[in-house]
Formats: structure tokens, sequence, C-alpha cells
């Protein structure tokens, strides 16, 4: 850590938010202690000395590695993080030990010094052959080689276990071998530097509900342990030495959220039912089964997006159908009578598997992704669709295609499911023959194409995010552009009534599991332009009840046809947000403060 | 240790066998460790060679490391009392493409 001046002045840092809530405290930054490696010469009488010692670093390696996952599968519901199983690969691996003992042989030094060359020697070698999974295998190779390092020196691993009292983690990435002897108690929330929606650290805030903002770029040298800063797990900001205005700021947020917070929640089992007795079905997106429970408990109908792709990140091998059974059916039962829409494998893009065979694509978002990548894999892809009939039987199941782009798709994708009823009866294992399967609509061709779509669907689902992105061609990460990112675009208004009307005319239903879903001052909007369902984080569900219950589908529907004529973001947007105003003023002033 | 039935040679001449990777992804994560997995039920020594470099079969970075994409022609040697049922269950891993595409 750099330098004695500290700085006292407010810095505000931006990264993604993934796990929501507002916490205040000191930052521990947490950094794993390389190390120090010395190189030095070993007698050859102690050259068998240090054989021993490294037997015992990689035999007390091992049990750690054994016993992390028991550990975190038991917090995590999770029998087997197959991350370890890597590690495992690794730590066993013939030509990592053969190469130590080689040299320790001929060259006659510490053990420690061949290790980290002979271990650095492999990471970089891997991490040269550009493919983002051999990269991570790199990753595994060091951190395994950190772990008997650390053993050999006798250190710790366990720093999080001992925080000097409860404290903000900022750390450059956390793995599960950091994060799983933690002392939970006492960490009030996370800040990373990399990571995304689906990276462990972000699974892990949304399941322990631990606010949480990842990709907070290189800013681990800025910050220094002890400082005081805010995190603010709603909006993405990490505000370090926040000034007095600020924290009077967030004070008062606070004081209006408890206000509001107790009329919201007795609204828990309230229908989202306008004004004029229109009832919208407001589902949760989910990923883990851990999150049904603040799904209920925030007053969600279902669950309108069960993401699977937890199931099949960090591991070797793809999950077992059995496996998968279990983990929908949980979910199922969990949520039943009410519906779960299980979306089929949504890999790549951002949310590349470390089990999977995905190379490093030039553009990723628009390559091989979601339905493309299964319908590639029939084999892997057959075996998610056996286990979400078979899983429906256990509660009410839906299942939806991720990343539809061309009819073929739908139709192989229909054969491949058809195969697996055919196959499912003939094995005599239950399952809903009448399973509603529908579509995403995120790619903009495809919502051109809704009404030849709609004849093979049983709904539609607009996943908003990404349908905005590839409409205004707008990458959100790339700090340039991102101002562009509309979701009140007339593109994205005009994209989204196509959907509805081609679902209309044949008579199925359109729900929308974007973001927009759950920004109440998108709500009217989606709601006037035909939208059935409403799919959103569980957090974001108290919100947009208040206000679908403060307003009338009919005004809704003026207002929508009002902002169908408007030429730019800017003036649809403003619209909305004087609508909001206008029915639920107490609402917006908390979650639009600053305007008048 | 138990001696082979036929003469019980310790070290016999290792065994040879080309392969050619027919699967679409190579030799990448999955099929790198289900080689791997498979080497190791064997005693025999198991090595692939790729245009002259040879790795340790029971290695995965070594397998890894290797980088072979589709098409690549390689060389699997074993050497040991199973070292022919090695080879066989090996070379048909290729075969089957790793159970893949």
């Amino acid at each position: 850590m750099s330098d004695s001046e500290s700085p006292k002045k407010e810095v505000v840092y931006r990264g993604i938010a993934v796990s929501p809530g507002v916490v205040r405290g000191q930052v521990y930054v947490y950094r794993p202690q390389e190390v120090a490696i010395e190189k030095r010469s070993v007698r050859d009488d102690d050259i068998a000395g240090e054989f021993v010692r490294l037997e015992q670093a990689v035999i007390k390696t091992r049990q750690q590695l054994i016993e992390i996952p028991q550990h975190i599968g038991k917090e995590m519901g999770n029998d087997k993080p197959g991350i370890f199983d890597a590690h495992l690969l690794v730590l066993d691996d013939p030509m990592l030990m053969e190469q130590v003992f080689k040299r320790l042989k001929t060259e006659k030094l510490n053990v420690e010094f061949i290790l980290h060359e002979v271990a650095n020697k492999y990471a970089q070698a891997l991490a040269k052959l550009q493919d983002t999974y051999l990269c991570e295998r790199a990753a595994d190779v060091r951190d395994v080689s950190r772990r008997i390092l650390r053993n050999l020196a006798g250190a710790e691993h366990d720093e999080l276990q001992r925080l000097p009292g409860p404290r903000i983690v900022l750390a450059q990435d956390l793995s599960p071998s950091d994060t799983a002897l933690m002392d939970r108690t006492k960490v009030l929330g996370f800040a990373a530097e990399m990571g995304s929606r689906t990276s462990h650290t972000a699974i892990l805030a949304r399941s322990q509900g631990i606010p949480a903002v990842v990709g907070l770029h290189e800013i681990g040298r800025e910050i220094t342990s002890g400082q005081e800063a805010l995190l603010d797990g709603y909006t993405g900001l990490l505000i370090v030495c926040p000034s007095q205005e600020t924290l009077y700021e967030y004070g008062q947020i606070e004081i209006r959220w408890h206000s509001i917070e107790d009329r919201l929640s007795s609204l828990r089992h309230e229908p989202a039912c306008t004004r004029d007795g229109c009832a919208i079905r407001l589902g949760a997106n989910i990923e883990l089964v851990e999150e049904i429970k603040t799904a209920v408990e925030h007053g969600a109908q279902g669950v309108g997006l069960y993401r699977t792709e937890f199931l099949f990140v960090n591991r070797q091998e793809f999950p077992t159908e059995d496996e998968q059974v279990a983990a929908y059916s949980n979910v199922a039962r969990a949520m039943k009578p009410h519906e779960v829409i299980i979306r089929t494998l949504d890999a790549g893009g951002d949310k590349v598997l470390r089990g999977g065979e995905h190379s490093r694509e030039a553009n990723p978002f628009l390559g091989w992704r979601g339905i493309r990548f299964c319908l590639d894999q029939p084999e892997m892809f057959k075996t998610q669709l056996r286990a979400i009939l078979r899983a429906s039987a256990e509660g009410n199941i839906k299942m939806m295609y991720p990343m539809i782009s061309d009819l073929q798709e739908v139709k192989r994708a229909n054969e491949l499911l058809n195969v697996c009823r055919e196959d499912l009866r003939r094995e005599g294992k239950p399952f809903n023959e009448q399973m509603e399967v529908g579509l995403m609509i995120e790619v903009p061709g495809a919502a051109m194409i809704a009404d030849v779509l709609a004849e093979h669907a049983a709904f539609f689902s607009i996943g908003t995010n990404d349908l905005i992105q590839y409409s205004i061609a707008v990458d959100r990460g790339n700090e340039r552009v991102a101002h562009l990112y509309a979701p009140t675009h007339p593109a994205i208004l005009r994209l989204i009534r196509n959907v509805v009307a081609a679902a209309r005319a044949r008579n199925i239903w359109a729900g929308v599991c974007g973001e927009m879903a759950g920004d109440p001052v998108m709500v009217p909007l989606l709601l006037g332009l035909g939208v059935n369902e409403l799919s959103m984080s569980a957090v974001a569900v108290p919100a947009v009840k208040y206000i679908i219950r403060s307003m009338s589908m009919s005004d809704a529907q003026a207002l929508a046809e009002q902002t169908l004529r408007c030429g730019t973001a800017g003036e649809t947007a403003t619209q909305l947000e004087n609508f909001a105003r206008s029915v639920a003023p107490e609402l917006m002033e908390l979650i639009r403060p600053n305007k008048p | 240790m138990k001696s082979s039935p036929i003469g019980g040679d310790e070290h016999p001449r290792p065994l040879i066998r080309e392969v050619v990777v027919i699967n679409k992804q190579g030799i990448h994560a999955r099929p790198a460790a289900l080689f791997v997995k498979t080497a190791t039920k064997f005693r025999a020594d198991i090595g692939i060679e790729k245009e002259g470099e040879v790795v340790n079969g029971k290695s995965i970075i070594g397998l890894l490391m290797l980088a072979a994409g589709e098409g690549t022609k390689l060389t699997l040697t074993a050497q040991g009392q199973d070292a022919e049922k090695a080879l066989a269950e090996l070379s048909k891993l290729f075969e089957d493409k790793f159970s893949e595409d």
C-alpha cells in the first residue's frame, strides 16, 4: 500500500451492482499474501528432507482441497463445487511433480523456489495458449502452487475467517477457496475488481443477502484497509471517504425506504392488480434455490426466469441428468403451485463456462452462445431437456430457449425435445405432457419475425437487456458508448409492440424478464404495450407491485400510444417519469430523489 | 506386485498407436480430463506425442499444453503389463470423439 497520506476526499467508484443493499463501514483490502520465495542451496544430505517437506505440504493441500468443498457444499446447497476437482487434478499431476523432483535432484535448491519456478513455467505456457478455458487452468496451477507454498511456509489461508470487525471486503476477485471459511457475520459487503453477475462473488453474495459490487477495475491500489466507505449494491457504487452530504443523502434515502418499506411489505400478499382491475403476473429471476425464500418474501408469484448456468460453471464435467433433476425439482416444489420458467443453458457471451469448450471469440455476444451452443452439443442439451421434463412432474414448470434468432433453431430444439419425451415415455418416467415451451426474444431479428415464431411457442419472454444492446448496437460495458444504452429508445418500444401483437394474434402470452421489468418507471409502459407477465430480481417486486396498484390500465395504454410517437429516448423517458410521478409520487421520491 | 502370466516381463517394448483428433473442439477440458482419468486406470506408462513433443499421458497439464485441435495426428505410446488394453481403450476415446459432437 503506497503512501502515508490517504485521500480524505470522497471518491466514487462505479462498478456492476450484483447484490442489492447499502452498507457503510471500514474497508478491508483482502490481498492473499504471496509468500516470499527465497532461493537457497541445499546440501546433498538435506535433499531428502526437502522431498519430505514437499510431500507433507502436498498431503496437507490435498486434505484442504477435499475439505473445503464439503464446507462450501453445506453453505451453498451444492454438494461439489467443481473448481476443487480441477485443483485436485493439478495437484496430482505427474508432470508437475516429476519436474519438481527432477530439478530438486539436479539443481539442489530449496523446494519452494523450484516449485514456484515450475508452476510459473506451466502457468505461463497455458496462459499463452489464447483460450479462455486454458487461461483459467493457468490460474488453477498458480492457485494450487500458492496453496502448497503457503503450507510449506506454515502460513494461514483463513484471513477472512479472522476479520478484525465488520468490514466491507475489497478484493481483486474472490475464489471459493477464499470465501470458504470466511466469517459471514463480519462481512458487510463485497467489492471486487473483477467479475460479472455470474461470478462466484456475485452468486455467493446474492445467496447470502450480502450487498456486492463487482467490476470495479483496478481500484485496489488506491484504497487502503481501514478507510471508511459506503457500498451501494443497488446502483453499483463504492464511495470511499463519503462526504457528510453523501452520508446525509443516503441516510435520508434509508429513512424514506424504511417508511415506505412497511407499506410495500404489506402488499406482499396483495395481487399485482391495476386500479381498473387488470392483473399482471409478477415473477422473480433466480439462480439458486436459496433465492426462492427472498422471492416469496418480496411477494413474487412465481419464477419468471430460472437461470441454469450456475449448475454448469466452475466444473470439469457437465452436470448429470439426476443432478439437474434434483436442482430443478427443488425449485419447482418450493414454488408450487406457482410457475417456474426454466431457461435452458445460456452459455457464451459474458457467461463463459469453465468446463465447456469455449474458445476465445472476437465477438462473443455475436458468437457461439445460448441455443446455438446447445444445439451443437445435442447430448449435453438432451440431458438438460430430459432433466427439465422429469422435473415437470414435480411442480408447475415451463421452459424456454434463450437467444433464438431463427425459426430453424426452434424446430431443431423442439425435435430434440420430442426425442426426449419419446424416450421418457418408453422408460416409463413421468413428466408433464402439457409443459409449456416458450422462446426468449432478445435478438432484434427474432422480435421482427415474432409472428412466425409464435406458431411454435407457448409464450414469449422478452429479454430486454440483450434486446437493447443488440438493437442499438451498444456494449454497456464500454464507458464511451454506455450512455447510448436506452431502454426507452423508440426502436425498443416498437420491437416490444411487435412481439406482443404477434403473441396476441396467436393467443399466447408475452412477458418481459430483463431489467426493464424491474424498473417501476418502465412498468406502466410495458403494461400499456400489452405485456402479460413481468419477471425481475426479487427485491424489485414490491416497488413494481406498488406502481401497478397505483395506476390504471387505460392510462397505461394511453401512455404507450403517446410514447410510441416520441422521436428520442429522452422524450420517452421524460413522459414515463412524469407519468410515474403523477401516479406514485411518494415512490418516485425514493427511487429518483434528485429530480424536481 | 502381480506378475504377468505370460513371461512376467516387467519392461516390455512400448506399444505404439497413431490416432487423429476428430472431435470438433479438439483436446480441451473435458476430453483431456477423460483421457487422463482413463490413462490413470492403467499401470502402464502412457505417453502422447505431437510433432516430436512428448508428454505424460497421465498429466492434465501436459495434455492441455499440447493444444491438439481437430485434425491433429498424435502418437500414443504405452509401456507396461496392461499396455495393450490401455492403448485399446485410449484410442477408442478418439474414435468415439470423446462422446462429443
